[in-house]
């Protein structure tokens, strides 16, 4: 054979990973989704092997796709020859249920991460402050100043300003002085 | 998902910045790990240039290729 047609043929008969991203309508049920993915993995295994399936679940979209706020992402690892990606591609583009796919190749040494449902770890919520409700202000504990009972005044008997003069005079006169 | 994100290197002279990418080894960017992307794309959602961010050309141009494929996908939206 010439060497066009063997290079064709090796390249038809090459495996290679490719993985494929689509998103399902909001409004499925889960059995018509289970039902969905069922065909997609037959449809496949027909020419190559199916190496990880997973569903991602509802997602709320950046924006609107056909009328649909929300939709249900499932993620897929494939191995197929290289020939059958048109024909991958165009089941999906004329699947009712299917608003968009994305079929990409998959580069060496790549694994599988999900991502999106990783808990925070305790240093990352300790790390973050804690929103805590509005915190009212501390009553401020002064000591009570127990003031020393006041003893009672001695008003006495006010003075009036005739009888001061006439005390004086009597004084000053008086025998009593010892000067 | 980085361990390490330096996305804002402005406060280092342009010989200080340090790629993110680099510095966690790695050597493909997926574009589902949202929580990544975000850091550099600015509050219009547009993309940063490097030079702002401190990454290496290699890398700007994987990041680049997963933000568009991950606006393609509505888990990034094209504007704010």
């Amino acid at each position: 054979m010439s060497k066009h047609e063997e290079a064709v043929e090796e390249s038809v008969a090459e495996m290679q990973g490719y993985e494929v991203m689509f998103i399902l309508k909001p409004t499925l049920l889960e059995a018509a989704v289970v039902k969905k993915l069922k065909e997609f993995d037959e449809f496949v295994k027909g020419a190559g092997k199916v190496l990880m399936a997973d569903n991602m679940g509802k997602h709320r979209l950046a924006y609107r796709i056909k009328q649909c706020n929300e939709g249900i992402y499932v993620v897929y690892d494939i191995e197929i020859p290289t020939s059958f990606v048109k024909e991958v591609n165009q089941h999906l583009r004329i699947e009712p249920d299917a608003i968009r796919h994305l079929i990409m190749a998959l580069p060496e040494g790549y694994t599988y991460a999900k991502y999106g449902q990783e808990e925070e770890t305790e240093e990352e919520k300790a790390a973050r402050k804690p929103v805590s409700a509005a915190i009212k202000p501390k009553p401020v504990l002064r000591k009570k100043e127990v003031k020393p009972a006041e003893a009672p005044k001695d008003e006495g008997i006010a003075p009036s300003p005739i009888d001061l003069d006439a005390k004086l005079n009597k004084l000053l006169e008086g025998e009593d002085l010892n000067i | 998902m980085a361990k390490y994100i330096f996305s804002t290197n402005q406060k280092f002279p342009p010989g200080k910045r340090r790629c993110t990418f680099c510095t966690n080894q790695m050597e493909n960017i997926d574009y589902k790990d949202v929580k990544t992307l975000k850091h550099f794309t600015n509050a219009f959602q547009k993309i940063k240039g490097h030079y702002y961010t401190g990454v290496c050309l290699n890398h700007q141009k994987k990041l680049s290729q997963a933000i568009k494929r991950a606006r393609h996908m509505a888990l990034l939206p094209f504007v704010n």
